[in-house]
């Protein structure tokens, strides 16, 4: 049943620059499980993009580990996807939104099946009408909605999410949320979303991991017992809804850097739910 | 008819690290300094490779002079008032051709962008003239002007023309029309828009143009040296060396000066365009 | 209501063609009128044109010898000459491009090629590669190299990093990369260095058929002239022109072709 399908393990990274070295993470250890939706949030400038990064194998962190499905990882792996968050950076304005969904299964996968799981993915996000289109002749938020199809041909174990609405308005993004939820029940996907906001990291996971700003460090594992299915009014109004938030909301106000925890002290998680996690 | 516009790509220099956001802010200084190091590493490799293709004769004709040879050769020209006054023709003419494009395409360009009917009328023959090559020109140039500087820059300013008319017409097409509408918002006469919106909107296009036209000007000065044969001019002077026995080390001198004269001009273009358009590149990496 | 009948692109296009024919004509009368000897009729011009290269009568293929002397080598050192400079052009744009170390050890020297007006190096490659094709090419070789690879090389290195990171997490080889992301990207860049490469190439097969040539449009037009042949003249004149429209076009079309996404793509996003 809990399946671990990545595990990260004491990640460290440095960025070396003109004035020395600057840590962004700083052995940062998590877990997901099979099937779990996990979202990260924390401060900006937290190091949430390099700790994606990391995970997608873009890039190669100073120490520490990352595994898929039990497989050290070390480059891009098999049975991953991401949606970045500048989806008009991500799509290639020269192919049509079929050409772009199909783009990661050339020469992998034969022309047959490869036709089959563009049509298939875009129905799973709502637009299979509009395959002849050019990416940039739609909406943001249905730009969006293409990255995601695309993320879904690829038939990941895991898909990685990086602020993948913090562009678009508010009612396409509600809409986009319950989208990544319906998609993650039809696929029965792993999901990693990595988000600022809190109240959508709330209403999407399973568990919510917040981190502390650099040199980062997971400061709280909080999971969130709210009912499935989740439903934007009602799931809102949820009492487990509202604390659940004010309690991550607290923790990431209070984040501070990791070397600033003295060795005593413990690392603030005030929640009901959050288990604090161990240095 | 669409006007397609002869557009430079941008300048890109060498320093900028792309890995992540953080390198950026400290590591400027140290690549600058190795690109500058590799630069030269680069430039002595080339020469010291030519001195030895030179001296073991690995040329099919060994005819070649070598690097130092060259290089000693160049300094003694810049001290030759002959080989200067070949020089100073080349680029006075380049520029005078220049200029009379400039004077021509500059008013003809805002007309036929700030007027809709101007723009029907002369599009199409527009369209027609630019694409004809300027060096074929030169023949009938010769018969009316003769072989002098008359010949040899209006050969240039007919080459320098368009880019530079379509340039002012697209940057006065481009032209912000919010700023457009703000100005007359404020009570603007038309002539006041177009003196204190439309022409600023157009500098920067109309600098890439003369970004594009200075190269394009000296090449078709030494271009109609030659076809025009005409007796002064860098063009002329190399062709002369050329004939005389031992004639290649000045013409191999002469080539390197003309090199260094060109990246000279575009320096000066590259600066005009850094203090007159910063503000339309700020977008551009 | 006039403005309205402007913006029409059809009206457009009648009117600037009709302000194009009453020029010629203008032309036509004024030569016809005047009689002056350096411009005579356009009509005179191109039957003299006729007469010259395509009035070799249908059952002989229409084309003349003087049409195998005087136009098929300028073209074939003109398409040979670019395409190898496009060939090698866009191979090292895309090298130093995507290896920075190599653009840091030769980009001095690149702005040197660069910045050297092409025709001096005619009397060079006349004494280094003689009088032959060869050297023809090759003179309109290095000229038109440069504006192909530094649009290349900057092209390249304009392409988003975060195509690259789409390529990369699509687990794409290099060679799937290079050729499904990086060259479409910067492929807008890329056709403008040819434009501008083509346009150099004719300026230097003109200037190298001067020296030690016997055919070619270059030898037709400086041989019509110093003889005096004025109709002559203008025809190779308007062959010239007519070699400029056909690579003008030929390019447009490709453009069409390959570019057709890019056009609407600026359109949406300016």
């Amino acid at each position: 049943m809990t399946e671990a399908l990545l595990v990260v393990d004491g990640l460290r990274h440095v960025y070396q620059t003109e004035e020395g070295e600057h840590v962004v993470l700083d052995g940062l250890s998590l877990t997901v499980n099979r099937g779990e939706f996990v979202s990260i949030v924390g401060p900006s400038g937290c190091g949430k993009t390099t700790l994606l990064r990391a995970l997608s194998g873009l890039l190669k962190p100073t120490s520490g580990t990352v595994s898929l499905a039990g497989e050290a990882i070390n480059g891009v792996p098999k049975g991953l996807a991401m949606v970045f968050q500048d989806y008009r950076g991500s799509l290639f304005p020269w192919r049509k939104v079929g050409a772009n969904v199909e783009f990661p299964l050339l020469g992998r996968v034969g022309a047959e099946e490869r036709r089959n799981r563009v049509r298939e993915s875009l129905e799973a996000v709502g637009l299979e009408n509009f395959a002849g289109r050019y990416p940039w002749q739609l909406s943001g938020g249905m730009q969006q909605r293409v990255a995601i199809a695309r993320a879904i041909a690829m038939r990941p174990q895991l898909m990685l999410m990086d602020e993948p609405f913090a562009s678009v308005d508010a009612q396409t993004r509600s809409d986009l949320e319950d989208l990544v939820l319906r998609v993650r029940e039809l696929y029965d996907m792993t999901i990693l979303f990595v988000t600022h906001d809190v109240d959508e990291s709330v209403y999407l996971s399973d568990r919510v991991l917040s981190l502390s700003k650099s040199p980062t460090v997971l400061t709280a594992d909080t999971a969130v017992p709210l009912p499935v299915p989740r439903d934007q009014i009602r799931s809102r109004e949820n009492p487990v809804f509202v604390s659940t938030r004010s309690e991550i909301a607290q923790l990431i106000r209070r984040a501070k850097p990791a070397g600033l925890y003295g060795p005593g002290e413990a690392i603030p998680t005030t929640s009901n739910f959050a288990v604090p996690v161990l240095r | 008819m669409v006007m397609t516009v002869e557009q430079k790509a941008p300048e890109t220099s060498s320093q900028q690290p792309r890995t992540g956001a953080l390198t950026k802010a400290g590591a400027g200084k140290r690549t600058k300094g190795r690109t500058a190091l590799f630069g030269a590493l680069g430039t002595l490799g080339f020469l010291v490779l030519w001195e030895i293709v030179v001296v073991f004769g690995l040329l099919p004709r060994n005819n070649l002079p070598g690097a130092s040879e060259t290089l000693i050769r160049s300094v003694g020209l810049l001290a030759d008032p002959v080989f200067l006054g070949h020089v100073g023709s080349t680029v006075a003419v380049s520029f005078l051709g220049l200029g009379i494009a400039f004077v021509i395409a500059v008013p003809l360009g805002l007309l036929l962008g700030i007027s809709n009917a101007a723009f029907a009328l002369a599009s199409t023959v527009v369209e027609l003239l630019r694409p004809l090559p300027p060096i074929a020109f030169v023949p009938l140039a010769v018969l009316i002007a003769g072989q002098g500087t008359e010949m040899k820059a209006a050969i240039v300013a007919l080459g320098c023309v368009w880019p530079l008319l379509t340039n002012v017409i697209h940057g006065v097409h481009e032209t912000d029309s919010v700023a457009k509408s703000t100005g007359r918002s404020f009570g603007w006469s038309r002539s006041t828009v177009i003196r204190r919106v439309v022409w600023p909107s157009a500098v920067p296009a109309l600098i890439t143009g003369v970004r594009i036209t200075v190269s394009i000007s000296l090449i078709l000065c030494v271009g109609a040296e030659y076809i025009g044969g005409s007796t002064q001019g860098l063009g002329s002077w190399l062709l002369q060396q050329s004939m005389q026995p031992q004639g290649m080390q000045a013409v191999t001198a002469g080539v390197v000066i003309a090199g260094v004269l060109g990246v000279l001009v575009n320096a000066i273009v590259a600066g005009l365009d850094r203090r007159y358009a910063a503000w339309a590149r700020r977008g551009e990496k | 209501m006039r403005r309205m009948k402007l913006t029409s692109p059809g009206v457009r296009a009648a009117l600037g063609w009709a302000v194009a024919v009453v020029l010629i004509l203008a032309w036509q009368l004024a030569a016809v009128t005047g009689e002056s000897l350096f411009f005579p009729p356009p009509t005179e011009i191109l039957a003299a044109g006729y007469q010259l290269w395509f009035s070799a009568g249908l059952e002989n293929g229409v084309l003349t010898d003087a049409f195998h002397v005087d136009v098929v080598p300028s073209l074939e050192r003109l398409v040979i000459g670019v395409l190898i400079a496009v060939a090698v052009g866009v191979s090292l744009g895309v090298l130093l491009g995507r290896v920075r170390v190599v653009a840091q050890f030769v980009e001095p020297l690149l702005h040197f090629m660069r910045a050297l007006p092409g025709p001096v190096l005619l009397p060079m490659a006349l004494v280094l590669l003689g009088t032959g094709n060869e050297m023809r090419i090759a003179l309109i070789t290095f000229g038109a190299i440069w504006p192909v690879l530094f649009n290349t090389y900057s092209a390249v290195r304009q392409v988003p990093e975060s195509y690259l990171d789409t390529a990369t997490v699509s687990r794409r080889t290099s060679a799937s990369t290079l050729f499904r992301v990086i060259l479409p990207s910067a492929s807008a860049g890329i056709f403008a260095g040819i434009r501008t490469a083509t346009g150099l190439g004719i300026i230097l097969l003109v200037a190298s058929e001067l020296v030690a040539s016997s055919d070619g449009i270059g030898f037709g037009l400086m041989q019509s002239q110093r003889s005096f042949q004025f109709l002559e003249m203008w025809a190779f004149i308007v062959a010239l022109s007519i070699l400029g429209y056909i690579t003008t076009l030929l390019l447009s079309a490709l453009e069409r072709l390959f570019l057709r996404w890019h056009h609407l793509y600026k359109a949406v996003v300016a």
